[in-house]
């Protein structure tokens, strides 16, 4: 006996990596804080 | 101002005070007034958050600063990206899960009543403050430009404000706050245009640069430790990391725009939008006060940029010792300029001994400015009477006003406009949500329908609104307006972040200990501030100190007085 259709399951939640934003951040803040520091040396 | 520019600024006045209005959704519903439904979307609440922190003393006080200081107050900034961090791990989905209106309701589930009302009132008295200050900047520009008096011009940004904010709270409150950030990001990128236009032809941005940076405007990293110095690489990375981790934690101001985003990461990846674009944001507007000093070197700018002091001291009888002034000033400025020239063409072979004395000339030359203009200053101070009185708010409004193009001016005063009114916008609905949520509904009327709770927080907008309005006036003069609106704010956010610590991170910490931590910090933090032996220390410090004190004391009257109590269990459940 063929089973009964069941209802489609939910879409899972679309889980966001944190962790790969948060290093993100501090990469980004690490290069800004380079290219003051650049722009420091070279115009001064 | 000519007709274009008057154009401007009123379709500019109209258009966000209609759009504001019109982007409200169920504002009939607490949950619709107070949070938007919890349905913004992230990139809307992050772009809102960057604006109410972003206000017209960020325009006009910053680039003024880079102008005379060069651009070491970007190290504020240092420790923010860390805090938005700390803040998305623990604090947002914390709040957002309490389901709380403010940060200060869930203080009583954690601890007692007396502790959420000290915070709450404690944020009223400081936030109502600084919104005062933050609408006192762009007032006195119009003050200048319309030759109109100072309360005049505050009603003027004031009144719109205040209309949009009540109608359509926070929806009304963010939608404008993003189509104000546009406004400013072009506005500002037309200004960085005109002053490089300004240039003298044939001298490249880079030769610009070089030039400023001969004379310290381009320093923007001080590695020493020296706790005197208000901005070091570490007074911003760690006082600077205590000062936002408590403004964008626990100030109801920010709280309530990431309690509106969709979801728990929503509202995190609204935070780290702050973190991705704040330094690098507020570089740029540094940058343009850099510029503003460069093109004034081939520009010839005013003794003093503040025309109403300059024309009541000539007005005195120490007018003809102003005007000697002048003409050594006139005198000094044409030898800086030629100095700058020369640098310039010197500069295509630094190596050269030629660059060593053009530059040596160029920074003396720099120096006898600089030194006529603050002989200027002191003796405006005893005509005026005005002891804390600084230039530096002057220097970019002078720039607008004299230099930039038809309707352009009108757009610069509009992004001056959207700063003052996107900043102000956001702290008086937090204000009044506060007043309504954590007062009027928690001691004076429990048992409020909503209907009555709407009414009373938009009655509190408008009493917010007027109340800024009055501080602003009495804030025109107290000096840098940058330095003054985080000074004030540096005496209040050790101590309440320090409660939230308790809260959050000892669960051992009882009603008591938060209390009485809370005004232990408070108190300590004063005392440190105007005590004639620490108060030269660097209020960036206050920050730190503030969390410490109010920590260590907490945990001990905790201690002393018995532990968790039973309130505590409310700890686990939220």
């Amino acid at each position: 006996m063929a089973e009964p259709a069941r209802p489609a399951a939910p879409p899972a939640p679309v889980e966001t990596n944190m962790t790969a934003i948060y290093i993100r951040v501090v990469v980004v803040e690490v290069i800004v804080l380079l290219s003051l520091y650049w722009l420091q040396r070279v115009y001064s | 101002m000519r007709w274009l520019d008057w154009s401007v600024v009123i379709v500019y006045l109209v258009w966000v005070v209609s759009s504001g209005i019109r982007a409200s959704r169920r504002t009939d519903e607490l949950d619709g007034y107070f949070r938007a439904n919890r349905s913004l979307p992230w990139w809307a609440v992050g772009l809102s958050v960057m604006a109410t922190q972003l206000s017209a003393i960020t325009l006009v006080g910053t680039t003024g600063k880079a102008y005379a200081d060069g651009m070491k107050f970007v190290q504020i900034y240092f420790g923010l990206p860390i805090a938005m961090i700390i803040l998305s791990v623990t604090v947002v989905p914390f709040f957002y899960r309490a389901n709380v209106y403010t940060a200060y309701e869930y203080l009583e589930r954690r601890f007692d009543l007396k502790t959420r009302t000290l915070a709450a009132f404690t944020f009223l008295i400081q936030r109502g403050l600084s919104c005062g200050i933050i609408i006192s900047a762009p007032s006195i520009i119009l003050s200048i430009v319309l030759g109109w008096s100072l309360p005049v011009t505050i009603m003027v940004i004031g009144l719109p404000t205040i209309a949009y904010t009540m109608v359509g709270g926070v929806q009304a409150v963010t939608w404008t706050d993003v189509k104000q950030m546009g406004i400013i990001l072009f506005a500002m990128g037309s200004a960085v245009t005109v002053l490089i236009w300004g240039l003298p032809k044939g001298m490249s941005t880079s030769t610009a640069l070089h030039i400023a940076g001969a004379v310290g405007r381009l320093q923007s990293i001080d590695t020493s430790f020296n706790l005197h110095t208000d901005y070091t690489m570490w007074s911003g990375m760690l006082g600077g990391l205590f000062l936002m981790l408590s403004y964008f934690g626990c100030d109801q101001s920010q709280v309530q725009r990431y309690l509106t985003a969709k979801s728990v990461d929503s509202a995190r990846h609204s935070l780290l939008v702050s973190g991705f674009a704040k330094i690098p944001l507020q570089a740029l507007i540094l940058l343009t006060g850099v510029l503003t000093f460069a093109f004034f070197l081939f520009n010839k700018n005013p003794m003093l940029f503040n025309p109403v002091y300059e024309r009541q001291v000539l007005a005195s009888p120490r007018g003809e010792e102003y005007r000697a002034l002048e003409s050594e000033f006139d005198r000094n400025f044409q030898t800086r300029q030629s100095a700058a020239l020369a640098l310039a063409d010197a500069q295509k072979d630094t190596s050269s001994p030629a660059y060593a004395s053009a530059r040596t000339s160029f920074q003396t030359a720099q120096a006898d400015v600089a030194g006529v203009r603050s002989r200027a200053v002191k003796l405006v101070r005893e005509v005026t009477g005005d002891s804390t009185y600084t230039d530096g708010n002057y220097v970019f409004p002078t720039f607008i006003l004299t230099y930039m193009p038809i309707g352009l001016m009108g757009l610069m005063i509009a992004a001056i406009l959207s700063a003052a009114m996107s900043a102000s916008s956001g702290e008086l609905n937090a204000l009044a949500t506060a007043t309504a949520i954590d007062f009027y509904r928690r001691h004076i009327n429990p048992k409020a329908p909503d209907s009555s709770s709407l009414f009373f927080s938009k009655a509190a907008t408008a009493f917010w609104g007027l109340f800024a309005c009055v501080a602003a006036y009495y804030a025109a003069n107290l000096g840098s307006l940058i330095d003054t609106v985080n000074k004030i704010g540096s005496l209040f956010y050790g101590s309440i972040l320090g409660v939230f610590i308790l809260a959050l991170g000892f669960k051992r910490a009882n009603g008591h200990g938060a209390f009485y931590g809370l005004v232990a910090g408070l108190v300590f933090v004063f005392v440190f501030a105007f005590h004639p032996a620490t108060k030269s220390i660097s209020y960036l410090w206050h920050n730190l100190i503030g969390a410490v004190v109010c920590v260590v004391a907490g945990l001990i009257v905790s201690a002393v007085t018995g532990g968790s109590t039973s309130q505590s269990s409310a700890h686990n459940r939220v």
